[in-house]
């Protein structure tokens, strides 16, 4: 089972498709939660979820924004997507019933 | 000050494996973050990667070493006496103070041993939660064996009628082993007081 933040990594990554990378699932997931994220959590929990075969990265290509840095590319596996899939789908089963399931 | 900042950030990204350096460096020039917060970022990640498991782990080893120097060395010498003699261990306590004494030495080593993994687990994990009622066992059993642990010494001194006296046995034999060997209990018990941060 995902972590909560594990999941909220997985779908910034699924929804940003080619362009996934530290800084933009960073800030969508700001977006989302309305919360800060430091790159300390990011980058350990694309370590963990590596590590765990649920995404893969690489390095991507260098920008004038970036001061000639390349950035670190995410892309999901199939074991990620099933993971993210189930998270998702236990979290709307458990939800069904309670008060703020509606809203 | 935002350059000192920046250019202790430069230095301390040298800490990270090349690769995660450019890419965090890279994230943070594109997030347009100042030098403090770069400082601030960079410190939070090597702190999660590279020193949290090992000072953890440092902390272990002194407090396994400590356990091992301290606590486990008074019982090992009733068991020794009694498993090759068969008497026991004169020390001025009665048999039943005597039993006290070591079920409580038995009990501190387990739970500090037990408080030592589920703190480990802690620093990997920090959003494991520790249920208050465990917490509270666990101090108490540690402040029964401290407590018990001055027995013997009490029972010597008043044995020799107060010319066998060991000063600072307080400060030595309680607050010492409480302060550098039972880091773990007293962080369980403070992260379990802690009040869950409510969801915003």
């Amino acid at each position: 089972m995902l972590g909560e933040f594990e999941y909220l990594l997985l779908t910034a990554a699924a929804k940003l498709g080619e362009d996934a990378y530290g800084a933009a699932i960073r800030q969508d997931i700001e977006r989302v939660t309305g919360r800060g994220c430091s790159i300390g959590a990011l980058y350990t929990t694309l370590d963990r979820l590596e590590a765990k075969g649920l995404i893969e990265t690489w390095m991507g290509e260098a920008t004038p924004q970036r001061g000639g840095r390349p950035k670190r590319m995410v892309r999901l596996t199939a074991n990620g997507t099933q993971a993210a899939t189930d998270f998702y789908n236990t979290v709307v089963s458990a939800s069904r019933g309670a008060a703020w399931a509606a809203i | 000050m935002s350059r000192v900042c920046r250019w202790l950030a430069e230095k301390t990204a040298r800490m990270l494996p090349p690769d995660d350096r450019d890419a965090v460096l890279g994230d943070l020039a594109e997030l347009g973050a100042s030098g403090f917060q770069s400082l601030r970022e960079l410190l939070g990640l090597i702190a999660r990667k590279q020193w949290r498991p090992g000072l953890a782990l440092a902390g272990l080893a002194c407090q396994a070493y400590g356990l091992l120097l301290i606590f486990v060395r008074g019982p090992a010498i009733y068991f020794n006496i009694w498993w090759r003699y068969g008497v026991r261990y004169e020390d001025g306590l009665s048999p039943a103070r005597d039993f006290v004494f070591l079920a409580c030495y038995c009990l501190a080593l387990i739970s500090c041993f037990w408080t030592s993994g589920v703190a480990l687990a802690c620093f990997s994990r920090p959003k494991i939660r520790v249920p208050s009622l465990a917490a509270a066992a666990m101090l108490t059993i540690n402040v029964l064996a401290i407590w018990t642990s001055t027995w013997p010494q009490a029972a010597l001194e008043t044995w020799s009628g107060g010319a066998i006296h060991a000063k600072f046995v307080w400060q030595l034999q309680v607050l010492r082993p409480f302060a550098l060997l039972n880091w773990p209990v007293a962080y369980l018990a403070a992260n379990a007081l802690r009040r869950p941060r409510r969801a915003q």
